[in-house]
């Protein structure tokens, strides 16, 4: 097992979540991907990421909301748990301080 | 625009999906589905980008099992990978066998479709298995005999005594005179039937309501009859006469069904109510008969408990008739009457086609065999190129399992390929063209939604799979690595047997060439087979009334071009009835014609013994009648028939008194003159046939504008058996070139396959001064002995099954010849000689330094 890590497939989608807040199921989310990221996915995919992150205990889902647009059926809606945000700031805080570590001179490129 | 997503996409995810999962990602799938709808993408692609995304989600089944079942799941989509990439780098024997598959199932399909609907006419009746024919027994001749009739009051009766009976209807079939004023009418079949109809039988409504038939002359239109009575104007509230027997009674359109399979027993033109039949006052006599009377019940197995109960209703009939007493009733399924329709008299059902039946599946059998072997032999051969392949995978570690699974994958892309294109071909092309050539055997629209068809498709496809892929991939799966990679010292054993299969498929070849040719030769002879009779220059047509009679006799005896005529009561090939002679002890079934004493003359029938007699009260019989009763001396015997003594004074040769299928039977001809309506037969001098016909049809158009007549020129009376013959002949030289076709293609495949093996050897030799003729049958050779001993297998099964095809199909044919086996060999050799010159050129002259120079 690869730990508390997140992939970054994962990360994006848990950001996505979060980013929707109470709005987040399934279409939203692909539609967030595809706006904010220009990520096209496949429902599938979300759907796989969205299973894996409740298992780890970052995501938590209820079903809500039917409407007619969806043949009567409720929509799965996903909120941020409190480990998810960890997840999250963990991951965030691994790559600020990769970040400040790497040397200036990493990035400093001298054109040929 | 309105549409629906797949409902099986649903029900497939279901499987494994838990609820939470399933509300979720069904709902995402729809709204995802509507909302391209709502941006005017066209259904279909809507529907297709559902099905993918939904299919999708198939992966989110890996997630409840255990590890196991990924791995396996990797390894088919492996082998799919793996077995599309092979067929995309084999592109000519993909193609070979792609094209050969898809024109087996692309015939067998429409086979399918016919001959389900030739047995299971029935089959679009929903209540179908709970609905029964009530059938009467009689006693005739010491043996039980059934008709569809039943008594007229049975149905009511039934109904009200008998608590199982949840239906009955009855159908009085009548023919009837359709006037639809302005001198525009029809002739066709009128159904009286009880209001049930409709809720017992399914039958599509296209306008109007199904429960027109309970208010009194209000009738429901089949769509043909809709659309010839009124075009394409709205029939409903239009009003016709009816003139049934001497009664005429006005109808209103209450209702227009929707086009349904033609086949069916009960196709009607018109339904009326029952109670508004001419005869209707006779629906209490016991004595009476209906043309059917169906009945409906809750259980299938209820008609056996109803059996026992049904001997009252017996009595009652009995009571009222004096001669021939009723012996039982009994019920016969509505989807088994046209299986068991020869053995029922007066029935709704026509016997099933079995000659085009028994032809049409030989044939797509055989093709499919053929194409099934050939893609054998293609697959064999190709999976023997890979024996490095396979033998390094082998060393490497792949299960035999996995191997097996890996060939049987390509084998079953193949065959999907196929299976797809085949269907593809009869619902885009097959089907309109026999739409639009009259043969309407299924309805294109609802080809893909029928269930059997693709059960069908499938079975056809594992057929194949299993005939063609499972062996070869056995085979490969067995061979050991060692072997294989230390040379190729096991592959002539292989080949040999690979050889066998290619003499087996030969040999189908030839069969199916051969049986073909011989239907086709059989067929080709009917035209010119002899009658019995002369029917040549001959002309007859229908009287209904004296006056007709004396109106056209005047209008006949003027014409210079005609050189004899005679009325009579029925005519050879036209029409006749049956009868039952006793005599000499025996009594016999027999067929009878009525005619005048000028008829034999025209007829020209060959006289055997005797001469023709010319008073009532003697008989002509045939040669079957004279074995059939045994007489040594005919002339001067006599016998009853129907109570009239009569008395033999001529025997004529037995002649085809009806068609070639027919066996034939003991005929009776007796005089009968002077009759007032009846069958008018004219000779006229040679050639003029067609004249007379058309001359005579003037006359009674302009004499009897209301009156139809049915005229026929002789020689044109069987014009449809030829039609039917010529479509045959046509289906005859379409197969034998596409047996040729196959075989040409699967010998082209492995000759090139010999060839790319064995170039360099030729080319040696060839070097050391081996001659052309030599090298070319070192790779060309074999074929030609196997094609020798699948000749000389081939010939005697073939003579075999031609036979009882012919058998079963003829009752009198020509003999299985010569010419159409030769022609087949002559055929093959030279096909296949065409074949493989390209590849002899090669060999012939090929430049050995030019293959030798790279290594």
């Amino acid at each position: 097992m690869k730990g508390t890590n997140l992939g970054e497939f994962e990360e994006l989608v848990l950001l996505v979540v979060a980013v929707l807040f109470d709005e987040a199921y399934g279409v939203a989310i692909q539609d967030e991907l595809l706006n904010r990221c220009d990520r096209e996915t496949s429902l599938s995919t979300i759907h796989m990421a969205l299973h894996r992150l409740e298992e780890k205990g970052y995501l938590e889902s209820r079903l809500d909301g039917a409407t007619n647009e969806r043949g009567g059926r409720k929509k799965l809606i996903f909120r941020v748990t409190k480990s998810g945000q960890k997840a999250l700031a963990f991951s965030k805080d691994q790559r600020n301080s990769l970040w400040n570590a790497a040397p200036k001179a990493a990035f400093n490129f001298i054109p040929r | 625009m309105k549409g629906k997503p797949p409902v099986w996409i649903e029900k497939l995810l279901s499987r494994f999906l838990t609820h939470k999962q399933r509300e979720a990602i069904l709902g995402d799938l729809e709204e995802k589905f509507f909302r391209r709808l709502s941006n005017r993408e066209p259904i279909w692609k809507v529907k297709i980008k559902y099905v993918v995304e939904g299919i999708g989600f198939l992966k989110m089944m890996r997630l409840k099992n255990n590890s196991n079942s990924i791995i396996i799941h990797d390894m088919f989509r492996n082998n799919i990978k793996l077995a599309w990439r092979s067929f995309l780098k084999q592109r000519a024997t993909s193609f070979i066998n792609v094209f050969c598959l898809t024109v087996a199932i692309a015939f067998s399909i429409p086979v399918y479709l016919f001959v389900h609907i030739e047995l299971d006419n029935e089959y679009f009746h929903r209540n179908g298995s709970t609905v029964f024919l009530v059938e009467s027994q009689f006693l005739k001749d010491d043996h039980l005999t059934t008709t569809g009739r039943s008594p007229k009051p049975l149905g009511p009766a039934m109904q009200q005594e008998l608590p199982l009976i949840t239906d009955v209807v009855r159908v009085e079939r009548t023919n009837g005179e359709i006037n639809l004023g302005d001198g525009k009418k029809f002739y066709q079949w009128v159904h009286y039937v009880d209001p049930g109809f409709m809720n017992m039988f399914t039958f599509p409504l296209k306008a109007g309501h199904a429960d027109a038939l309970s208010s009194p002359q209000t009738v429901i239109l089949s769509d043909f009859a809709a659309r010839n009575y009124f075009g394409n104007d709205d029939p409903i509230g239009r009003t016709f006469e009816i003139k049934t027997g001497d009664e005429t009674k006005l109808f209103t359109v209450g209702g227009v069904t929707d086009q349904y399979p033609t086949n069916t027993s009960l196709r009607f033109f018109i339904l009326a109510p029952y109670g508004d039949q001419p005869s209707h006052a006779s629906a209490h006599d016991w004595k009476q008969f209906t043309t059917a009377t169906f009945i409906k019940v809750s259980h299938a197995s209820d008609v056996d408990q109803l059996k026992q109960q049904m001997n009252r209703f017996v009595v009652l009939h009995n009571a009222t008739v004096t001669d021939h007493p009723m012996e039982s009733f009994t019920f016969d399924n509505l989807y088994d009457l046209k299986r068991h329709a020869a053995n029922v008299e007066e029935g709704l059902a026509y016997p099933p086609f079995w000659i085009a039946i028994i032809m049409m599946t030989a044939i797509a059998t055989l093709l499919l065999l053929l194409a099934g072997f050939n893609f054998m032999n293609i697959s064999f051969a190709s999976a023997i190129a890979r024996f490095k392949e396979i033998g390094v995978r082998k060393v490497v570690g792949i299960s035999r399992f996995e191997l097996f699974t890996q060939f049987m994958t390509e084998t079953l892309l193949t065959g999907i390929i196929s299976v797809a294109f085949g269907a593809l071909l009869v619902w885009v092309v097959i089907l309109p063209l026999m739409q639009s050539n009259g043969v309407r055997i299924n309805d294109v629209t609802d080809f893909m939604s029928r269930p059997d068809i693709w059960f069908y498709c499938l079975s056809v496809l594992m057929g194949i799979a299993f005939l063609s892929g499972a062996y070869p991939a056995f085979v490969v799966s067995c061979f050991r690595p060692v072997v294989i990679l230390r040379g190729r010292v096991k592959l002539e054993s292989k080949n040999r047997f690979m050889q066998s299969l290619l003499v087996f498929q030969f040999a189908l070849a030839f069969i199916t060439m051969i049986t073909c040719l011989t239907l086709f030769s059989n067929a080709f002879d009917e035209k010119d087979r002899f009658w019995g009779y002369d029917p040549s220059d001959m002309v007859s047509f229908v009287v209904k009334t004296n006056d007709q009679l004396n109106a056209l006799m005047k209008e006949v005896s003027e014409r210079p071009d005609i050189t004899s005529v005679s009325v009579n009561a029925s005519h050879v090939g036209f029409s006749y009835s049956r009868s039952t002679v006793e005599g000499e002890g025996r009594s016999n079934g027999v067929v009878t014609y009525r005619v005048s004493d000028t008829y034999f003359k025209q007829l020209d029938l060959r006289l055997k013994q005797g001469k023709f007699p010319k008073e009532p009260g003697f008989a002509v019989v045939n040669e079957t009648f004279v074995k059939s009763f045994d007489l040594k001396d005919p002339i001067g015997k006599t016998f009853t028939m129907d109570s009239v003594y009569y008395v033999i004074q001529a025997v004529v040769e037995d002649f085809h008194y009806f068609d070639f299928q027919s066996q034939i039977d003991p005929v009776v001809m007796e005089i009968k003159n002077n009759v007032e309506s009846g069958i008018v037969v004219v000779k006229t001098t040679p050639g003029r046939a067609e004249n007379v016909s058309e001359a005579i049809g003037a006359v009674t158009r302009h004499q009897f504008p209301n009156e139809r007549f049915f005229i026929h020129v002789q020689d044109k009376l069987f014009d449809d058996q030829y039609r039917s013959s010529k479509y045959i002949v046509h289906l005859f030289i379409f197969t034998t070139f596409l047996a040729l076709f196959m075989s040409g293609l699967a010998l082209f495949g492995l000759a090139s396959q010999r060839m790319a093996n064995r170039l360099k050897e030729i080319c040696i030799r060839k070097i050391f001064g081996v001659p052309v003729f030599k090298a070319v049958m070192m790779v060309n050779g074999s074929f030609l002995y196997m094609l020798i001993i699948a000749a000389v297998i081939s010939t005697p099964a073939s003579y075999v099954i031609a036979n009882i095809l012919l058998d079963s199909i003829y009752a009198y044919h020509s003999h299985v010849n010569i010419t159409a086996f030769l022609t087949a060999y002559v055929l093959m050799f030279v096909t296949l000689f065409i074949t493989l010159s390209g590849k002899m050129y090669k060999v012939a002259t090929v430049n050995p330094s030019e293959i030798l120079r790279s290594e």
